[in-house]
């Protein structure tokens, strides 16, 4: 697809979205009661949107094409035009307009072209979960201004893949010049690489001790299924790889250099980024029937000093309460220091609300497997004229969502 | 079917390219193989990480290039780790014309390391 017509279908999905903005913009707030709780930040927080609508990570669809937005949009709207719970979709307008005509080399040494390519739209529908048979749909926007931990930018790490992709290439070598080679056996040849990429990839995802048995039983289904003369070669090296401790060993060392060899990790990297979000309630599941249930901006920073980073983070939230609660609107800032590496970390920080009450905190982080961290932490809170209330909890922090207890 | 390219014999030296998309690099090698399946040249260790097209000259005679085939193999992979679609392509070319063009869509899982294959082959006629 061209360009301007990629161009032209992504503006018409922004300007659908502005012109349900323009309409619903500009209800009055009412009065301010007191905020009755503290935000807990992260110096890259979950998506605004899908935080102010509850939806959950691994929920979120990430369409890299013009057609993928369409059919995921699709979803989110039934054949009467109503909004369908559960929808949550993230794309990057430039990225999709500029499609395969940006270049790397651009994105590397235009900071203008980073900007624009890390900047994202999201969009969202959730049930309401205060309020019955009520929807609430959303639309957020983040716009990453510096972030030292993008890889795309780091020579280094990109050799590091593309020794990795070499090592993968190299286990299934090519005949030499002048040697004859039938199309079948270039076919098992690209087979087997193909099978290596996948068990590869498997192994990277989870822990190389909790190896997957499961997957790779899949993979040997697979190779069984092939068909191909090649097919007992791929059972010996896939079961090679399930069984030899070598194999095994060469697999740990692999996952060990890339996720650890990464010259600036991305918990302490040095980032900038702003995040806007804006939540409407439909009580009729109508987007024109709908009514402003709460906006959210924060804008993040990190600087990462070698071990240690310093992340901060000043916002506004104003929620618009249902009948029986009031509006509210607070500012928010946020100050931490954390020392520790990918797999555990220490911080000491502090939250504000309106800069009259806050909360000191104590934060302990161990990352139990790839993605889920344990936080156990210890909070202060204060309010001007009255003695610190501490308060333990532990939390634990899956792909997911949160879980914990206080 | 194969991807067909037909050079004109009376034509210049024929040249390929690859590019892959969505700022995404790749290590490849490719093969061309006469009309006895022999490799006549062979190129390895490639890389291409600015998504620029490589581009490389047929070594093979145009005359003789009518029951070749060339054919690549790509690991794909992501530097922002997040992962996501690209598209992956291959161009033939004679004198700045084009013979053939050959674009697969990919998609590389989110994750540290991860990798998709791009291959294929183009058929000379």
């Amino acid at each position: 697809m061209k360009p301007s017509i990629r161009c032209l279908i992504v503006a018409l999905v922004l300007f659908a979205v502005a012109g349900n903005y323009r309409a619903l913009y500009g209800q009055s707030l009412g009065s301010l009661p007191a905020v009755d709780s503290l935000a807990r930040f992260e110096a890259i927080p979950n998506d605004l949107v899908f935080e102010l609508l509850g939806l959950p990570g691994n929920s979120i669809q990430q369409p890299g094409t013009v057609s993928a937005i369409l059919a995921s949009l699709t979803s989110a709207v039934d054949f009467k035009g109503n909004l369908a719970p559960g929808a949550a979709i993230t794309l990057a307008p430039y990225q999709l307009i500029m499609g395969d005509s940006l270049e790397l080399k651009d994105y590397v040494g235009n900071s203008l072209v980073r900007i624009l390519s890390n900047t994202q739209i999201s969009l969202g529908t959730a049930p309401a979960r205060d309020a019955d048979s009520a929807l609430d749909w959303g639309a957020g926007l983040r716009i990453v201004i510096l972030n030292s931990g993008d890889g795309r930018v780091n020579k280094t790490y990109i050799d590091q893949l593309l020794n990795a992709g070499d090592t993968l290439l190299k286990r299934f070598p090519l005949p030499n010049v002048g040697s004859t080679v039938s199309p079948s056996q270039l076919s098992d040849n690209t087979k087997a690489l193909k099978m290596s990429i996948d068990a590869r990839n498997i192994m990277l995802k989870d822990s190389v001790d909790s190896v997957d048995v499961n997957a790779l039983a899949s993979y040997l289904k697979r190779a069984d299924s092939l068909g191909s003369p090649i097919s007992d070669s791929l059972k010996a090296y896939l079961s090679t790889i399930k069984n030899n401790v070598q194999g095994r060993a060469s697999l740990q060392a692999a996952k060990k250099s890339i996720t650890q060899q990464k010259l600036t990790p991305a918990w302490n990297s040095t980032s900038l980024e702003v995040n806007l979000g804006t939540v409407y309630r439909a009580n009729s599941a109508q987007v024109g029937q709908s009514h402003f249930k709460a906006f959210r901006g924060w804008v993040n920073g990190g600087i990462g000093t070698g071990n240690s980073q310093f992340i901060g983070q000043i916002g506004v939230e104003m929620d618009k309460g249902e009948a029986g609660s009031g509006d509210s609107t607070a500012v928010t800032s946020a100050l931490m220091y954390r020392i520790g590496n990918q797999y555990a970390r220490f911080g000491v920080g502090v939250n504000t609300e309106n800069f009259n009450k806050g909360v000191i905190s104590m934060l302990g982080e161990i990352r139990v497997t790839g993605k889920t961290w344990a936080v156990i932490s210890f909070d202060g809170q204060v309010a001007s004229g009255a003695r610190p209330i501490w308060k333990p909890s532990l939390t634990l922090k899956l792909p997911a969502g949160q879980f914990g207890s206080e | 079917m194969a991807n067909q390219a037909k050079a004109n014999p009376a034509g210049g030296p024929v040249s390929w390219s690859i590019i892959i998309s969505h700022l995404k690099v790749a290590v490849y090698r490719a093969l061309l193989m006469d009309s006895t399946n022999t490799v006549v040249q062979k190129w390895e260790d490639q890389r291409t990480d600015d998504s620029i097209p490589d581009t490389f000259e047929l070594t093979q005679p145009v005359a003789k290039l009518a029951g070749c085939y060339l054919w690549w193999q790509a690991v794909v992979m992501d530097p922002s780790d997040a992962g996501g679609p690209y598209v992956g392509s291959v161009t033939v070319t004679q004198d700045g014309n084009m013979l053939c063009s050959e674009s697969a869509p990919g998609t590389i899982p989110p994750g540290k390391g991860m990798a998709d294959l791009y291959a294929d082959q183009v058929q000379f006629i």
